[in-house]
């Protein structure tokens, strides 16, 4: 049957134009779902009684064929680790009880025999610098950013999550709260110590400006989403309303919004506040009050 | 479209993992396998291995945006996955080596570790990965208006090469050398979008959806050296820092695209920007700690820091008939107001003096008080100058590099500013954790930070005109509370919750300002006297492993929600440093919130190992997130709001299961959903912005352990992604194929 045959091409609209296909094409994603159900089902019905094996096979992060051991057979290598952790937010995790023994050092690094025997050997240990599974287990909101469209690569392996958090000492946050120490210790000169976990990498951000824009003072993240967004840039929000949470100033004319003293009611219509030819200089101008360029 | 399913580099890649398959296959004695992640299986014999892996991606649509968004080369891709060496030296000297090398992907790291217990160690390394960006701009849905951008795809390149050198000697202080060189290096897109007219739009119908990128060339240079010395109960450590970096940065710009004649009359008015800053900057801290533990339950800590930081800024901003033009190159196209920036020449310094102590005590066993304290003083000046160079009308006689309607360069003029800041910042932390009541722990924590500080900016306009100073007092108080508890009730569930409040409070004391010349019949500028931000966080975590009847294996859940309030309020007022009987002086007006944020997340993760040889994995969130703004009414002439309130609503979903299929093979799938609805065409006032995407991406793969030493890895995904804010330009479908070939040894 050719292609441009008649009867043939009467039979395919047919089958387009269907019921049968509208139906399927209007409920295209759940029947996904229904589909990928299905098979997860079949799938678990047939491998636990059909083949023959006697194979382990776990789900990260775990270290497979290993035991728990206790964060007592931790400390007598990794002792500056085991001492300063009292310091640590997750230490908050720790409670006395016989149901909390378990919460340890093995928690998070999966259990610990067979790094034990060997003395400390490669991949017997979970190590969340080179999967952040472990960091998931509870953070699981995290876990739902880095699938965003914009996001740091962690789950690419480029960037962990102990490059801008401490899990074993102080702030869980490098350069939160009052204590210096880790800043420190982490390179940073400690000016606007709290943003330095985000001038490890973005450099020109950092300034310094002549005309500085207050907001970083706040923080990155008054902007920026660092963990992941649906915005590019990883901001918080992808439009003039980012600008306007500090910059909305009292309107006094009906239909028009001024900002500064400009009359800005025909440009927001534009774009963004910091596109071509407005404020392109956003986190800092060299030579613009305005952060014009 | 030769290259959309299965094309040839596939096939090449494919042969080259059944070539890599054929490796003579041995009986394998291990009985339990590895998972895919750092976790994998360790055979005791063997302490080193080297992973050789290919790969290639076949995409249909826009490429660009896949590699931006999963950072895999669209190439053939290979090289060494992983390797892991290590090597006794002498008695007890240890060398290890790690890394990879992807070629094509760009993606490499190599870790040296040469490591002599009681002596010390030398260790070093390279790394550099590879981002991709997609190069278009925005998409206008009333006519369809799109720009292909100049360069669809663009790369950039981020890479460190380190070394470090220790001491560890009995007895001798603990010294340490570093150094590491960092790099940025290549193209990214931009979101500073230029403008263009042609959008079918009758009123106001500039749109700024423009493609704009940047062009990336910085540097670091740290050198840094800490000596850690033990006197009893006390160590004490000394070090410095010194970092030299350059910026050189483009910012690429082109402004009303399409708007050349015949579009537009003669001479038109597209024109492209480079704006170009340079940074070159010496930073140098020095810092002293000490660490005191003056029994198990107490400890003192104590840092003092100096940070002195210079900068020489440099730089241009030109409007040429094409990226990278030079000043003197014609240009039929200005327009009013084209400034450009010719000479810039400014510097920076920055000093910071930083004093910290901390107390951890525990007064009794199940007790613990944390409390910190830092005091900062920051000084900053700054100053730059420039020939601003303007634009003004052409004026008869007209000529074909004079046109009528167009505009020409006049003499630059001199401008300049300079700033100075001053802040004294102390802040206080109180944390107390009681696990007194068995398998509980309650935790309260209070956050304090008192800011005063003094900004002043000078400006010198063209003319020259000196426009005077704004000089302002500034205060900041932040305040933040914790509080939150663990419970296990029993050992295979635990309850965690969180509260927080944070305040931010700012307040700016006007004393004198900038003599700029009153807009008859306009707004005067108005100043933020005052500011709160207030954020109400709060989240509870379930953890709970069910029993299960052992047919059925084991489970786990983790449920997850998060709720997140936040408000910015602020005062504004004329400001009451204006001079004398210019404008509306001194008035101040009620405060107003200026945005209201509120997020929901839920979340949940359950695992199941239905049986030993089998698990599944499933995770899935969804997420209400929308700021209020107070500007979401009808701007004249529209009768609708430009400025919408901002969602960020989206689904994700993932699941995987893995499944020892025999004594040697295993399989593995995964699954991931994720979708964004929150695309509203409100073009005819506006710009839409709102996220608009559905992505659905596959994998399934199969592992084979084909000699006791050999495991071979062969995998396959698939990737859709549909984009409605891009108007479908972001689309893209890929298909993608991997294979990995591991020995140990």
């Amino acid at each position: 049957m050719r292609s441009n045959d008649p009867g043939f091409l009467s039979l395919l609209a047919a089958v387009r134009y269907s019921r049968l296909t509208r139906w399927i094409r209007g409920r295209r994603e759940k029947l996904y779902w229904v589909a990928a159900g299905a098979v997860a089902l079949t799938v678990v019905l047939l491998s636990c009684s059909s083949f023959e094996s006697n194979r382990a096979i776990v789900a990260p992060p775990s270290i497979p064929g290993a035991e728990f051991v206790g964060s007592d057979n931790c400390a007598t290598c990794h002792e500056a680790i085991a001492r300063d952790f009292s310091t640590a937010t997750h230490a908050r995790l720790k409670a006395e009880g016989d149901n909390a023994k378990n919460i340890g050092c093995e928690s998070c690094h999966g259990p610990g025999s067979l790094h034990v025997k060997s003395g400390g050997g490669a991949r017997t240990i979970v190590n969340p610098r080179k999967s952040p599974a472990t960091c998931f287990q509870c953070h699981t909101e995290v876990r739902a950013k880095f699938d965003l469209p914009h996001h740091h690569p962690v789950l690419e392996g480029k960037v962990s999550c102990a490059d801008c958090h401490n899990p074993h000492k102080g702030d869980a946050i490098k350069g939160g709260g009052a204590n210096v120490q880790q800043t420190l210790k982490g390179g940073g000169t400690a000016w606007l110590s709290q943003n330095e976990t985000c001038f490890q990498c973005h450099t020109a951000q950092r300034g310094p400006f002549v005309f500085e824009h207050e907001a970083v003072r706040e923080g990155c993240v008054s902007c920026h989403s660092p963990h992941g967004s649906v915005n590019q840039r990883m901001l918080t929000e992808r439009s003039a309303a980012l600008c306007l949470k500090c910059h909305f100033q009292q309107q006094t004319t009906a239909g028009r919004i001024f900002i500064g003293d400009s009359d800005h009611t025909a440009r927001l219509p534009q774009g963004t506040c910091w596109s071509a030819g407005c404020h392109e200089a956003i986190h800092g101008s060299q030579v613009n009050s305005h952060l014009r360029y | 479209m030769a290259n959309l399913f299965f094309p040839t580099r596939i096939a090449i890649a494919l042969a080259c993992a059944a070539t890599l398959g054929t490796y003579p296959v041995r009986a394998g004695e291990t009985k339990i396998t590895e998972n895919g992640t750092a976790t994998e299986e360790e055979a005791p014999e063997y302490k080193n291995w080297i992973e050789l892996a290919i790969g290639s991606v076949s995409v249909r649509g826009d490429e660009a945006q896949f590699k931006q968004e999963h950072r895999i080369s669209g190439d053939i891709f290979g090289g060494i996955q992983d390797l892991h060496l290590e090597q006794s030296v002498g008695k007890k000297g240890q060398l290890t080596v790690d890394g990879h090398a992807i070629f094509d992907n760009h993606d490499y790291d190599v870790r040296l570790d040469l490591t002599y217990p009681g002596i010390g160690y030398i260790r070093g390394g390279y790394t550099e990965f590879r981002s991709w960006y997609d190069g278009n701009g925005g998409f206008f849905p009333v006519n369809g208006q799109f720009f292909s951008p100049p360069h669809p795809e663009m790369a950039l390149d981020r890479g460190e090469a380190w070394v470090e050198l220790a001491l560890r000697m009995p007895k001798l202080p603990e010294i340490t050398l570093h150094y590491t060189h960092l790099f940025r290096d290549g193209r990214k897109d931009s979101t500073i979008w230029g403008d263009t007219t042609p959008t079918g739009v009758a009123v106001n119908p500039t749109r700024k959806i423009a493609p704009a990128f940047r062009d990336i060339n910085e540097t670091r240079d740290i050198f840094s050296v800490d000596i850690l010395q033990n006197f009893g109960k006390t160590d004490i450590g000394l070090g410095m820092r010194y970092e030299h970096s350059e910026v050189n940065d483009r910012l690429q710009l082109e402004r009303n695209a399409g708007q050349l004649p015949p579009v537009v009359a003669a001479p038109g008015a597209q024109r492209f920007i480079t704006d170009n800053g340079r940074n070159q900057l010496d930073a140098f801290n020095g810092h002293v700690t000490t660490e005191t533990r003056f029994s198990d339950s107490l400890w003192f800590t104590s840092a003092y820091s100096y940070s002195t930081l210079d900068s020489d800024i440099s730089g241009t901003r030109i409007i040429g008939a094409g990226y990278d033009s030079m000043i003197g190159d014609p240009i039929l196209t200005l327009q009013s107001n084209d400034h450009g920036v010719l000479n810039l020449s400014g510097v920076a310094q920055v000093q910071e003096h930083v004093i910290n102590f901390n107390l951890l005590w525990m007064p009794a066993k199940k007790l613990t008080l944390l409390t910190a304290f830092r005091y900062t003083r920051e000084d900053k000046d700054s100053a730059s100058s420039f020939l601003d160079s303007n634009t003004a009308a052409n004026t008869a006689p007209f000529t074909a590099t004079n046109p009528a309607g167009g505009f020409h360069r006049i003499t630059p003029v001199l401008r300049s500013g300079d700033t100075g800041e001053a802040f004294n910042n102390f802040a206080e932390t109180l944390e107390l954790r009681y696990a007194g009541i068995d398998n509980w722990v309650f935790y309260a924590r209070g956050d304090w930070e008192e800011e005063n500080g003094n900004v002043k900016e000078h400006i010198v306009a063209a003319g020259p005109v000196d426009q005077g100073s704004m000089n302002k007092d500034t205060d900041l108080l932040m305040q933040k509370y914790t509080a939150g508890v663990n419970w296990y009730p029993m050992a295979n569930l635990n309850v965690s919750g969180q509260y927080y409040h944070k305040s931010s409070d700012y307040d700016n004391h006007f004393i004198s300002e900038l003599a700029t010349a009153p807009v008859v019949g306009s707004e005067r500028n108005q100043r933020l006297l005052h500011q709160e931000l207030d954020t109400d966080d709060v989240n509870f975590r379930v953890t709970w492993r069910p029993k299960l009847p052992p047919k059925l294996g084991t489970i786990a859940f983790v449920t997850r929600y998060d709720y997140v309030h936040g408000t910015i309020d602020g005062q504004w007022g004329i400001s009451p440093a204006n001079p004398p009987g210019v404008g509306l002086t001194g008035i101040t007006y009620i405060e107003q919130r200026t945005a209201e944020i509120t997020n929901h997340v839920i979340t949940e993760s359950v695992t199941w190992n239905p049986c030993a040889r089998l698990y599944l994995q499933g995770n899935a969130s969804y997420v209400l997130n929308k700021t209020d703004t107070p500007a979401d009414f009808n701007l004249i002439p529209n009768t609708s709001p430009t400025v919408l309130d901002f969602k960020n609503d989206y689904w994700t979903a993932s699941g995987s299961a893995g499944f020892a299929l025999d004594d040697k093979t295993d399989l593995r799938a995964e699954y991931s959903y994720y979708r964004a609805d929150n695309y509203q065409d409100n073009s005819l006032v506006a710009l839409p912005y709102g996220m608009g995407a559905t992505e659905h991406t596959v994998s399934a793969s199969v592992s084979r352990q084909i000699a006791k030493n050999v495991r071979l890895k062969v995998q396959y995904s698939y990737f859709h992604y549909t984009d409605e804010t891009s108007g479908g330009h972001n689309n893209y479908e890929a298909h993608a194929v991997f294979s990995s070939l591991q020995f140990r040894f």
